[in-house]
């Protein structure tokens, strides 16, 4: 056999080579303007610091598991949230649509990251406006770091929940756990060195009483064992349910009791 | 606001000191996670420790450039309706890129067509400088990899595509080789 080696045209070619520093600030630009107009085609995109607030390590300790909070606007008059890792093959890791129920003033979950990455926090209000804010993240390799666990002892463990209840400024906040390997197929499982086949969460319907609170489309930027913590307009009583699927078809639902306060 | 190169210094400096400690050199080629704190040494091979250093080796000995730094592959039970779009990837002018070689030399059908692939472009007795990412394992395993194979002038660069940039160096944009 002839040791030729032939240059593949992957379809990831975007670009033609530019030479230029990786961190540079117009290229990350550049690299958002072609996601927004990808993401959002035709709508406008009005860049605006802060208008929701991205608090987020700058130097990730865990490239795979990075925590993210963010800051609500006061006034909510907010539809829905995309969550977007700029650098990330796949890079929205949630869009969350906020429903009558959802309450409160953050939102938490965990990402991976590929690369140094920008992350952006687009708001879309109930007029259908959009309003982005940024963050820098460095963190690198999120996207290939194997699991914890073998895969088979992961999938096993899919879809329990653990919930955890708090009061906070007048608003029932939750903590929801959700294990999952949420495998990318870009992990090498350690003993057999094979890829493990993606299979990872893509929907969590989260609602209270019956009324939506949040609905989240996720993809494989979200990090395994999904983290999120929301806020709800709580009566203090009733039953907030939780119901999530993922790429294999497989769907997992449970009911938490909301009690009231200080029993 | 574009940084200047005291910035990218600085940021360097910080990223030297955020690392883990290093681990002890693994006795053959690492199996492990190809992600976390690499080793300081490898035997047998040149190890350039900054950005500097391989600049310097690279104009002294005009080495093969080997990115062996993973690509990403689109899961394909994704929605069709979810964008994907993996930046361009970037690395060292002049380099050929391998994507994944650190795994596939655990493998020996995989490991001896990256040998061929190597080769292509150097002898065992011509210089070959292996790169991939900070902290990536990858690097390591194929620059180890080459020198059992019986090469005698390896450079290994474990700062890889984002120490060079961050020293403010060129990267250019490159498609993989196939091998």
């Amino acid at each position: 056999m002839r040791a030729t080696v032939a240059a593949v045209c992957l379809a990831i070619a975007l670009a033609a080579p530019i030479a230029r520093a990786a961190d540079d600030d117009s290229a990350r630009a550049q690299r958002w303007d072609a996601l927004a107009a990808t993401i959002f085609p035709g709508r406008h995109v009005t860049q605006a610091a802060g208008f929701v607030g991205i608090d987020a390590p700058v130097r990730a300790m865990d490239a795979a598991l990075v925590p993210v909070t963010l800051t609500l606007p006061t006034d909510r008059n907010l539809k829905a949230l995309y969550l977007v890792v700029d650098e990330n093959p796949s890079p929205i890791a949630a869009h969350v649509v906020f429903g009558p129920a959802a309450g409160g003033h953050t939102l938490t979950l965990r990402i991976r990251v590929d690369q140094y990455t920008n992350l952006h926090a687009v708001a879309e209000t109930a007029d259908g406006q959009l309003y982005a804010a940024a963050r820098f993240i460095k963190a690198a390799g999120g996207c290939s770091a194997p699991g914890s666990e073998t895969p088979e002892i992961a999938l096993r463990e899919a879809g329990q929940m653990k919930l955890r209840l708090h009061d906070e400024a007048g608003a029932e906040t939750a903590d929801l756990l959700i294990r999952h390997p949420n495998f990318n197929g870009m992990q090498m499982d350690q003993v057999s060195h094979l890829y493990t086949p993606a299979r990872y969460i893509n929907r969590i319907d989260i609602s209270y009483n019956g009324q939506s609170v949040l609905h989240i489309d996720t993809d494989i930027s979200l990090a395994s064992d999904p983290a999120i913590g929301f806020g709800f307009k709580s009566d203090g009583t009733g039953t907030l349910t939780v119901d999530v699927a993922d790429t294999a078809h497989a769907t997992w639902h449970q009911d938490f009791p909301v009690a009231p306060h200080g029993t | 606001m574009r940084r200047t190169a005291p910035d990218r210094r600085i940021f360097l400096a910080l990223l030297l000191l955020a690392a883990a400690p290093a681990p002890a050199e693994p006795p053959g080629l690492w199996s492990g996670a190809m992600q976390g704190a690499v080793p300081a040494t490898l035997r047998g091979a040149t190890v350039l420790a900054t950005a500097a250093a391989a600049k310097s080796w690279i104009a002294a000995n005009h080495p093969a450039l080997i990115d062996v730094a993973p690509a990403p592959i689109r899961p394909q039970v994704m929605a069709p309706t979810m964008p994907w779009l993996p930046p361009a990837h970037q690395d060292l002018p002049g380099s050929t890129w391998l994507p994944g070689a650190g795994r596939a030399v655990l493998e020996p059908a995989r490991g001896a067509a990256f040998l061929r692939a190597v080769r292509s472009r150097a002898a065992p007795d011509r210089p070959v400088m292996v790169y991939c990412h900070p902290n990536c394992w990858a690097s390591w395993n194929a620059a180890r990899f080459l020198v059992s194979a019986g090469y005698t002038r390896v450079g290994w660069f474990p700062l890889g595509i984002e120490g060079w940039g961050a020293a403010g160096f060129d990267l250019q944009g490159t498609l993989a080789s196939s091998y």
